[in-house]
């Protein structure tokens, strides 16, 4: 047995530290080829669809009101303690056991920074509607206002940028500035992305646009306001998983099969960490079987006649006759 | 994230290649623990799945 030539220490807990970290367990033994070899492999495969996925497919999502669950995340969790932290932040996600609905979802504290989007449906005072790109600073807080829960004050100032098709006499790079007075519809914290979508009403002027008092929806990004905290293996709500296949499209999956393809060949390497190679050291004799250094001689194989079936002898008949 | 326009001009049958190695090399490293042996084997296996995939393109290129 190859095992008999490995000392695998404690296999139990060389097997537990192989799956918390692939490679640890082989460290942990002193087989460093193997503990280099598998934390390569398995790491670059799993970071590498990490990335791919643009940090999106590593997650374990749990609605325990439809009964739900993220199967793949099976495969995922025997990476260790790369994917642990996806129970929790599902747990942080969904307090009630369901992902939170984005339209009841509140603002809890201010949050300003660039924001990247679009003013939809804009209507000006003079019957005029348009849509456009903008992009500019947004600053929003809760507002003191208890008559509407989902009120929150606020600014955003920036420039317009017309499309081809709609540009309403508004000339590119246009200055707006509109005052956010509703919020209806805003990102979970927890959400595997750097960007906070939200939508909002709004109400404003585009300098120097004839009629240039509007008002509008305002959808869009405000760029890298959540924190690795909040977004490292955090679970995708219905529509951040419909907005994560429109953006990566076959990418997306590709990500998700390296993920579960690095966490089932850990399964591999916790076995070996277990139990040893599987089908032997590597150096022996394909023909014997025996180690290089065993110099043993194998006893010689003796043909043996196969021996004759024994009977019974039957009694004499004198013993019969006395019996019977 | 993926640069979107490499992504554009690569095609996803090369995404299988990287997979191909590492999958060869820890396939094998449960098997022996040589690591000369590993890498031996592992190469083989790779060339044998790469040589088995692309019999597999050319067939479904032919078909198509």
């Amino acid at each position: 047995m190859a095992a008999q030539r490995i000392d695998l220490k404690n296999p139990i807990l060389a097997a537990a530290l192989a799956w918390f970290v692939p490679g640890l367990g082989h460290a942990y033994q002193g087989r460093w080829f193997k503990a280099i070899l598998y934390s390569v492999c398995i790491w670059s495969t799993w970071f590498c669809g990490w990335a791919l996925g643009d940090g999106k497919v590593v997650y374990y999502n749990r609605d325990m009101k439809r009964g739900r669950w993220t199967a793949g995340y099976a495969a995922q969790v025997l990476v260790g303690a790369a994917a642990l932290p996806a129970i929790y932040q599902n747990g942080r996600a969904s307090p009630g056991g369901k992902p939170e609905d984005r339209s009841q979802i509140e603002l809890k504290g201010p949050i300003s920074g660039t924001f990247d989007g679009a003013l939809a449906g804009v209507n000006f005072t003079d019957g005029r509607k348009a849509f456009f790109r903008v992009r500019g600073q947004l600053e929003m807080q809760p507002s003191d206002d208890d008559s509407f829960r989902r009120s929150v004050t606020g600014r955003f100032t920036g420039t317009v940028h017309p499309t081809d098709e709609n540009d309403a006499g508004v000339a590119d790079g246009t200055a707006v500035e509109v005052s956010v007075n509703y919020l209806e519809s805003l990102e979970p914290e927890v959400f595997p992305s750097a960007h906070r979508a939200l939508k909002c009403t709004v109400k404003g002027r585009i300098s120097g646009a004839k009629g240039g008092d509007i008002s509008a929806d305002l959808r869009g990004k405000v760029l890298n306001v959540r924190s690795l905290w909040n977004r490292y293996a955090a679970p995708l709500d219905a529509e951040g998983l419909e907005a994560a296949h429109g953006d990566l499209g076959k990418y997306f999956e590709i990500a998700l099969v390296y993920t579960w393809i690095a966490g089932l060949l850990n399964l591999l390497a916790i076995w070996d960490a277990f139990e040893g190679p599987a089908y032997g050291y590597g150096d022996e004799d394909p023909a014997t079987g025996k180690r290089p250094d065993d110099k043993s001689v194998p006893p010689p194989v003796v043909a043996t006649a196969t021996p004759a079936p024994v009977f019974a002898e039957p009694p004499p008949p004198s013993q019969v006759s006395a019996t019977g | 994230m993926l640069d979107p326009l490499l992504a554009a001009n690569m095609n996803v049958t090369w995404w299988l290649l990287p997979l191909v190695v590492t999958v060869s090399l820890v396939y094998n490293a449960t098997r022996y623990e040589l690591p000369e042996k590993i890498l031996q084997r592992s190469m083989k296996m790779a060339v044998a799945i790469i040589a088995f995939m692309g019999g597999a393109l050319v067939f479904l290129f032919l078909l198509s």
